[in-house]
């Protein structure tokens, strides 16, 4: 049984490794939005007075970035840019258009060329070299104390509630007029909240960073120098996600539910196998029966899955999904090996050509899957509306 | 249990399977093992309505027993049901109608022989196997036993005997008719006999 376990964990592990984006892009992206910060900070800079502060969100923050499809596809990077604003003295619009002015003026002085495009909640930068990214920048302010308040007394704790921030979007009501009312977001205590959910197992790798004098503090340490099991399965799944739905993306379960649920069902296993295990039994579980189905966790008044209510095919299909995986992690589990290297190019699209014995020597015959011999008793006779 | 089978997303309440399809079979001492790309349309209303099956690669020709639409023609309506009963999992489905046929063709594609038999295309080949399943000889005695199949059974039993025996149902194929509907259901009977009278000229 320990053996079973160790070639799960193994075949995860080098299958992590094929999906895995090399560790240079992370301090890439980290180049380049820094790049802007001090663009935003420089001394003519129209919102250097409002301390501009820029976060990484999303996949890029949580160290869970997997190589895109194809390989020329574009990765994408999302950032947030906090001014210390207030919604009593400026619209979102003014917000969007006074962060959007100095993006245009960044984008030309750095010979972009295509130009800053607008979307609904951010503007996007489009770089073109050798790794293809696109930044998407969310314009945001920092929340009221008044509605921080209100969330640490609905139970979230204010180690999260602190950093809420309010955000753009065109299509709000408010977005033109002056609104204590914008819409919420909670970037940086979600972050707080994915790490508290695997905090033990980070611990040791984070003392070892600052230890190692990588980084002055723990909380220095970005989350995507870490390589937990949690952030492993969460990569894991988003492969098996990209690749089941890549003829109709449309229905993909979304990669912030993944997360969310990954990070609940997450018990702080140490082996990448019993991550899994305990991630794919109990992701069902921490879906609710009614609004918030899947609840932002630093901000229960969000619901990340918002969308199934309008489209109950994106709840269909996210639980297809998931038996699916179930099936398909189960399979990596117990399959021979060249049956498996078979399975996984059509599930990950990846070669799997584990070089080292442990993986490919799995195939013991205890753990082997084999195809049932049907005994064929009473068989209905072929038919057919053919002439 | 066949893991290269997998779920494809859908834009309906229907499960779709597609993949490689391995399987291992064995009758009357011949045993196979071979694979097809197939895919399996579950309706939403499975198990009441049946999946359609379609073979992917086009290994075997059109010619051999396909439905119009192209799904894999796997036996007669009746005995499919037979052999599944009323309460049938997908597995179910798999290995007792879907790898017969597979079966079937590899040994006919070999040999030139179907070792289970076929049927005639279009309604008289139903009407051939339904008449075999109730043991009568013609095709009215087949219509008519499919209709009392489907009535209550006290009912059913007080009629004449299709079958020419002179005696009533109760006294004749009211065995038969008990199994079958025990096995399928009766309601079956009733839609098929409706479907059959509208279809058999």
């Amino acid at each position: 049984m320990i053996r079973k376990q160790n070639t799960f964990d193994d075949r995860l592990n080098y299958l992590v490794e094929l999906i895995e984006i090399p560790q240079s892009h992370y301090k890439l992206a980290v180049k380049r939005y820094q790049s802007l910060a001090d663009w935003f900070k420089r001394g003519n800079s129209a919102i250097a007075e409002f301390s501009p502060y820029i976060f990484s969100q999303g996949s890029f923050q949580f160290g869970t970035v997997i190589r895109p499809l194809h390989e020329r596809e574009e990765y994408d990077l999302d950032l947030g840019c906090q001014l210390q604003l207030l919604a009593s003295s400026c619209t979102q619009q003014q917000l969007k258009e006074l962060l959007g002015c100095e993006l245009k003026l960044y984008a030309k002085a750095n010979n972009f060329k295509s130009p800053v495009e607008e979307k609904r909640r951010c503007w996007r930068l489009n770089y073109a070299d050798d790794v293809s990214f696109h930044m998407d920048v969310v314009p945001a302010i920092p929340d009221t104390p008044a509605f921080i308040e209100s969330l640490i007394r609905g139970g979230i704790k204010e180690e999260y509630a602190k950093f809420s921030i309010a955000i753009t979007d065109t299509e709000s009501r408010s977005f033109q007029v002056l609104s204590p009312t914008w819409p919420k977001s909670n970037p940086n205590g979600f972050a707080k909240w994915f790490l508290s959910s695997m905090q033990e197992i980070a611990n040791f790798q984070l003392k070892s960073l600052v230890e190692n004098r990588v980084y002055a503090t723990v909380d220095d340490v970005p989350l995507y120098e870490l390589k937990t099991p949690l952030q492993k399965c969460i990569q894991l799944l988003k492969r098996h996600r990209d690749i089941m739905f890549r003829n109709s993306p449309d229905l993909k379960p979304i990669s912030i539910i993944i997360t969310t649920l990954a990070a609940h069902s997450y018990r702080g296993e140490s082996g990448l196998g019993d991550a899994m295990n305990s991630i794919l039994a109990g992701m069902k579980s921490h879906i609710e029966h009614q609004s918030p189905r899947v609840a932002n966790p630093s901000n229960p008044l969000e619901d990340f899955a918002d969308k199934w209510d309008t489209n109950p095919l994106l709840e269909q299909n996210f639980f297809l999904w998931l038996r699916q995986a179930q099936q398909d992690f189960s399979n990596i589990s117990s399959l021979d090996l060249p049956r498996l290297k078979g399975v996984i190019r059509k599930k990950f699209n990846v070669n799997f050509n584990p070089p080292t014995a442990a993986i490919t020597s799995a195939a013991i015959p205890s753990i082997h899957i084999a195809t049932p011999k049907v005994q064929i008793s009473h068989p209905p006779a072929p038919w057919g509306q053919r002439f | 249990m066949y893991p290269e089978l997998s779920a494809v997303p859908t834009n309906s309440n229907d499960l779709v399977l597609i993949g490689e399809f391995r399987f291992h079979s064995e009758a009357s001492g011949v045993e196979l093992r071979d694979s097809f790309h197939i895919q399996i349309e579950i309706d939403d209303a499975f198990p009441s309505v049946l999946p359609r099956v379609f073979e992917t690669d086009q290994k075997i020709p059109l010619s051999f027993h396909h439905m119009n639409d192209r799904s894999l023609c796997l036996g007669s309506p009746l005995k499919l049901r037979y052999a599944l009963g009323r309460e049938y999992s997908l597995t179910d489905f798999v290995h007792k109608c879907v790898i017969p046929y597979l079966h079937g063709w590899l040994i006919q594609d070999k040999t030139g022989d179907l070792p289970f038999g076929e049927l005639a295309h279009g309604d008289a080949g139903i009407l051939d196997d339904y008449m075999r399943i109730f043991q009568v000889k013609s095709h009215q005695a087949t219509m008519e036993l499919l209709f009392l199949a489907g009535r209550p059974r006290r009912v059913a039993n007080r009629r004449p005997c299709p079958c020419n025996s002179g005696l009533r149902v109760g006294k004749c194929h009211h065995s038969i008719l008990n199994r079958l509907r025990k096995r399928v259901g009766r309601l079956w009977f009733r839609d098929e006999h409706r479907f059959r009278s509208n279809t058999v000229k």
